[in-house]
């Protein structure tokens, strides 16, 4: 294990970070090998591909992968590179195909990832002396769907998606479980890079109730965060499991609900558990912010757009993808309920629109934030500073009427979560 | 249709003027030239294969798709203290060119104009340079020129910039 592992992991159990992790490419390198490859990574929503011969592009760190929907719809992940030579087989990021032909030397893959031609093959490799079977394109080790999310892990030992999400699934049902129909993306993911670490991201969603009321403070005074002051977290919840960290506000007029109409609250009531409806009667709002490590982030939100109009709820799953030391592409979707009137749809886009994604006046403050924190991350003096991480610790103790899994605690300006996702992050480098 | 040469020179003007309303950041003032029932839009693109082209920019979708109250949102956050993300202010430039302008009908005019913008920030010495076509709709209230509807079309799929707290 490498040197510089030992004294992280050192800082991390004190409660300290040193600033260095945000901006290290000898960390990347281990991100990539011991971290991402052996993660659970977030693809694509199944309502990207709704019909048999749709198909995107997505990624896990550099690996490219093609999502498709096969004839018996099915839905497949396979490594983005021709048996061959390893040419892209797919060069865009969205559309329907009957197959895949590489453009080099036109060897055909169907959408499933099998190999179904090979040009001239009797000629120059001979009559079935290569077997197709093995020379398809490469399956992810293990990929996994869970209410329309599509993940995929380049681990074949890993263990299952619903054993990884396990406790976390109780609390991502408020994302995911709002209606019979389920979310559907709006659109398709915005993306754009900047330079920041996408840790820094993560933390920030996983539990950073802390940041709103003066990074966000810009978009009280005009309007789009319709809250009363921005400490709206202050006294909300957090929640932290060992791969999951996630925010509840305050029960206050304007945050309770998220701004969802009472037609669809009742909705919800119906379908969450007893447990779960207790939470929406007892002092909470519904979640806002959570992270599912290693990179994929939840929002649900309301923004305001209109003064014609009340605010309305926004939802966003964003992907944090790493690029290098200290650069990520963001991948932003903004999801809806399916079954809810296309005005509603219209509402939680604007809202969405104003607060998140890449014009998003809350994420074009955080963004800022985070590149202003990496870039002296790789000073050789910076790189050493130790950041305090301490908030709550030895304060708050785990509630003990919190009807959820995990530890709650009762207050969001707390990293509790921010903690957990860190020694999760040292242990998974360790390989432990 | 075509349209005189003083009307060339006196949209080409207004479209000038625009430009460095923007890289002044006078955002109140630029807000004026919008008409009331403005919309301004920049639709996502995909990229998809030649054969699925007429996909590539999302109709429904967008980096932005604001009415004239949602601009004036996000001016008004520009003019607070703690808009972070334009604190300090970008520096940007923008490059208006290729005017093209077809009358229609009731005094509107539709234009298209490419769109070269570059953005600097902080004491970076890099750059970033965003390229569009811009589709706009003029006209004359009170004998003034305003905005009616914009639609920019980026020349990327994936943004290379790291927000978009300016306007294009």
């Amino acid at each position: 294990m490498p040197n510089l592992i030992p004294p992280i992991a050192e800082a991390i159990n004190k409660g300290e970070l040193p600033l260095g992790v945000f901006n290290s490419p000898e960390l990347f390198e281990l991100e990539k090998e011991h971290l991402f490859a052996k993660s659970w990574n977030f693809l694509a929503h199944e309502t990207e591909i709704p019909n048999a011969g749709d198909y995107v592009q997505r990624y896990i760190a550099d690996d490219s992968f093609i999502v498709t929907r096969d004839k018996q719809n099915t839905v497949h992940v396979v490594l983005n590179a021709c048996r061959h030579r390893g040419r892209k087989v797919c060069s865009v990021e969205k559309g329907n195909a009957r197959n895949f032909s590489c453009p080099y030397h036109g060897w055909v893959y169907d959408l499933d990832g099998a190999l179904i031609d090979i040009p001239y093959e009797d000629e120059g490799y001979g009559k079935d002396a290569i077997g197709h079977a093995d020379w398809g394109l490469m399956a992810a080790p293990k990929m996994g769907v869970w209410r329309g999310m599509i993940f995929a892990n380049l681990d074949p030992n890993a263990e299952s998606l619903d054993d990884y999400l396990g406790d976390a699934k109780w609390y991502m049902d408020f994302y995911t479980n709002k209606s019979e129909a389920g979310l559907e993306v709006y659109g398709v993911p915005q993306r754009w890079v900047v330079d920041a670490d996408w840790k820094l991201a993560a933390d920030n969603f996983v539990g950073d109730g802390y940041h709103t009321f003066i990074t966000h403070a810009s978009t009280i005074q005009a309007g789009m965060l319709p809250a009363q002051s921005g400490d709206f977290l202050l006294d909300g919840v957090q929640v932290a499991l060992e791969h999951f960290g996630i925010g509840f506000a305050r029960q206050d007029p304007l945050f309770n609900s998220l701004a969802y109409p009472p037609p669809m609250m009742e909705a919800m009531r119906q379908r969450f558990n007893p447990e779960q409806v207790s939470l929406m009667d007892n002092g909470v709002s519904l979640p806002t912010h959570a992270n599912l490590f290693p990179n994929l982030s939840f929002l649900n939100a309301p923004g305001a757009y209109t003064a014609m109009a009340p605010p309305a709820p926004y939802m966003t799953f964003r992907v944090w993808r790493p690029l290098a030391a200290g650069k990520t592409e963001i991948w932003s979707w903004c999801m809806v309920e399916k079954d809810a009137a296309e005005e509603f749809k219209q509402a939680s886009y604007k809202a969405y629109l104003i607060s998140f994604g890449t014009s998003g006046t809350l994420e074009q403050d955080d963004a800022e934030n985070w590149s202003q924190i990496t870039l002296p991350a790789k000073g050789t003096m910076a790189s050493k500073l130790s950041l305090n991480y301490s908030m709550g610790q030895g304060l708050l103790e785990p509630m003990d009427d919190w009807p959820g899994p995990g530890n709650a605690y009762p207050l969001d300006f707390t990293e509790f979560a921010q903690r957990a996702f860190w020694k999760k992050w040292i242990t998974t480098l360790e390989g432990k | 249709m075509s349209v005189t040469d003083s009307l060339f020179r006196e949209i080409e003007a207004f479209m000038y003027h625009e430009a460095e309303l923007l890289d002044n950041h006078q955002h109140n003032e630029w807000l004026d030239l919008w008409d009331e029932q403005a919309s301004y839009r920049m639709p996502v693109r995909v990229t998809h294969t030649k054969r699925q082209k007429d996909q590539e920019f999302q109709e429904k979708f967008g980096h932005f798709d604001e009415t004239k109250e949602m601009l004036g949102m996000r001016v008004k956050r520009l003019g607070t203290s703690t808009a972070w993300a334009e604190e300090p202010q970008s520096r940007t430039r923008h490059f208006v060119s290729n005017l093209r302008i077809n009358a229609v009908d009731n005094g509107q005019y539709e234009l298209k104009t490419n769109l070269m913008l570059y953005r600097n920030r902080l004491d970076d010495a890099g750059h970033d340079l965003l390229s569009a076509e811009r589709h706009d709709v003029i006209h004359q209230v009170n004998g003034e020129w305003r905005i009616l509807k914009r639609t920019i079309y980026m020349d990327q799929s994936t943004l290379g910039t790291l927000n978009l707290s300016i306007f294009l």
